[in-house]
């Protein structure tokens, strides 16, 4: 079977349990969205919430939830932090998530708390690609077609 | 994963119960704990809201009232739907690494047992649409899942029969013609195994869903019993389905959404201004890509009739342009942006 070629822009950093797509910037600020797999092995998103700005959240804690196919699922945060700003755009307009992925369907901007340590276990740089291929795989496996 | 999967056959058991469980089974679930099906029927009748539904935009609260139905909001997705003793549940809590992580390979996967038990019985069924069940081109379940901690949840169920007054009566109509065309689209698009094979008893069904069951996940199937832990997130979850705020997160917004009956079958309501601020409501059946009736208030243009029959997504812009046209303006509306 032809593999899909999925999007991971290099500069960002990606959660491998979640398929979350972090942004870092020069400040303690990060912007978080769901990455090119993510979104594939979800479908079109029919709703999203996302919890309020100030929420502090742990890394692994939920930050939203999310409805596909009539599946609800989670969205994890991918470090520790505060929320500073929700994307009203996509929990108005779910399908914007999907359409762009990595611009304007971002989901949060958080102050992460620890991310010297926690960003270590985030994915990004070299480790991508085989991180990508191993993903791939993984999830062939479980019945995913890519 | 584990040797086998844990059947718990629940018989007749309360509304409240046959939501909680497959509610407490997921919240429990970890590595040791077994894959589950559960087989179950409701004793009372009751009302179930997916998680992203507000009561207050589904429900008429005064016919609800009347009709004495509890609601309970489910943690898993999909529409509202009426469930009574006349229904046999299936319900699926895997632990996730056991399931495919797309929702649709998801339902794919779980719900080839009841379609093949259906096709058992010699009727013409098939899987639309992602999660829908069909029989002669028919809805003949209603399907929902999502992920709850390490499970992944799918639930269905058999309509042996199906109450669509009560269904009817309930939805909140936000405009007059809106309840008529909703009723009869369920009617026609809502079917049933006493109408397509009125011999069949729930106790052969539940028979036969449960021999697939084994083969079709190449796994021994064990009958087992409910935990003290998993009974005590039971009751737990009595109280939780109750509650019907809004989802924990706050940021959700709440929009004017269609009535889905079924696959492609949408009720659709549009609020429309009239000049001197008179306000009229049009309601419209969309069904299979195509706008299939429409009902609109007096002081609404005749010609939208004009629009039956039509394809959506043209049909949408065409109807709007005629309003506009008309000098009234679309304030709120159900069908899709053009």
């Amino acid at each position: 079977m032809a593999q899909k070629a999925f999007e991971f822009p290099e500069e960002l950093y990606y959660d491998k349990n979640h398929h979350m797509w972090v942004r870092k910037d020069n400040s303690a600020t990060i912007v978080v969205g769901i990455d090119a797999i993510g979104l594939d092995n979800l479908g079109d998103l029919a709703y999203i919430t996302l919890r309020p700005e100030g929420t502090v959240v742990k890394k692994g804690e939920t930050v939203g939830t999310l409805e596909a196919a009539k599946m609800t699922g989670d969205v994890f945060a991918p470090v520790s932090g505060r929320i500073i700003a929700v994307n009203n755009a996509c929990v108005e307009n779910p399908g914007l998530v999907n359409s762009d992925a990595y611009g304007k369907g971002w989901l949060l901007t958080m102050e992460a708390v620890n991310w010297e340590e926690e960003s270590s276990q985030l994915v990004h740089g070299d480790d991508l690609e085989p991180w990508i291929a191993a993903e791939i795989q993984r999830l062939e496996n479980q019945g995913f077609d890519a | 994963m584990s040797a086998a999967i844990r059947l718990l056959r629940l018989g007749t058991v309360p509304g409240w119960m046959s939501q909680a469980v497959y509610h407490a089974l997921a919240e429990t679930m970890h590595s040791d704990r077994p894959d589950t099906i559960v087989v179950c029927t409701p004793n009372n009748p009751y009302l179930c809201l997916g998680y992203f539904q507000h009561s207050g935009d589904v429900f008429d609260k005064t016919a609800l009232q009347k009709a004495g139905i509890p609601v309970y909001k489910r943690r898993i997705g999909g529409g509202a739907t009426y469930l009574d003793k006349d229904q046999l549940f299936y319900q699926f809590i895997f632990n996730n690494r056991h399931v495919p992580v797309s929702p649709e390979k998801s339902y794919r996967h779980f719900l080839q047992v009841p379609l093949e038990t259906l096709q058992h019985f010699g009727l013409e069924s098939r899987l639309r649409a992602v999660n829908e069940l069909e029989v002669n081109g028919r809805r003949i379940a209603g399907i929902g899942g999502g992920r709850i901690g390490e499970a992944s949840v799918v639930v269905g169920n058999f309509l042996f029969d199906f109450d669509y007054e009560t269904m009817s009566r309930v939805w909140r109509a936000p405009c007059p013609g809106y309840r008529e065309i909703a009723r009869e689209a369920l009617r026609q698009r809502v079917y049933t195994l006493k109408d397509c094979a009125p011999q069949l008893q729930p106790d052969e069904v539940e028979a036969e869903l449960i021999r697939r069951f084994s083969a079709h996940f190449n796994q021994p199937v064990v009958e087992g019993t409910l935990t003290p832990e998993e009974s005590q997130a039971i009751v737990r979850w009595r109280h939780k389905l109750t509650d019907l705020s809004e989802t924990e997160c706050e940021t959700s917004i709440h929009r004017p959404r269609p009535l889905k009956i079924a696959a492609g079958v949408f009720v659709h309501h549009g609020a429309c201004v009239l000049p001197g601020r008179k306000e009229r409501y049009v309601s419209v059946l969309e069904q299979d890509g195509r706008i299939a009736r429409i009902m609109a208030q007096d002081g609404l243009p005749r010609r939208l009739k004009e629009m039956e029959n039509h394809p959506v997504p043209q049909a949408w812009a065409a109807l709007e342009a005629l309003l506009v046209q008309s000098g009234i303006q679309v304030e709120s509306k159900t069908w899709p942006q053009n």
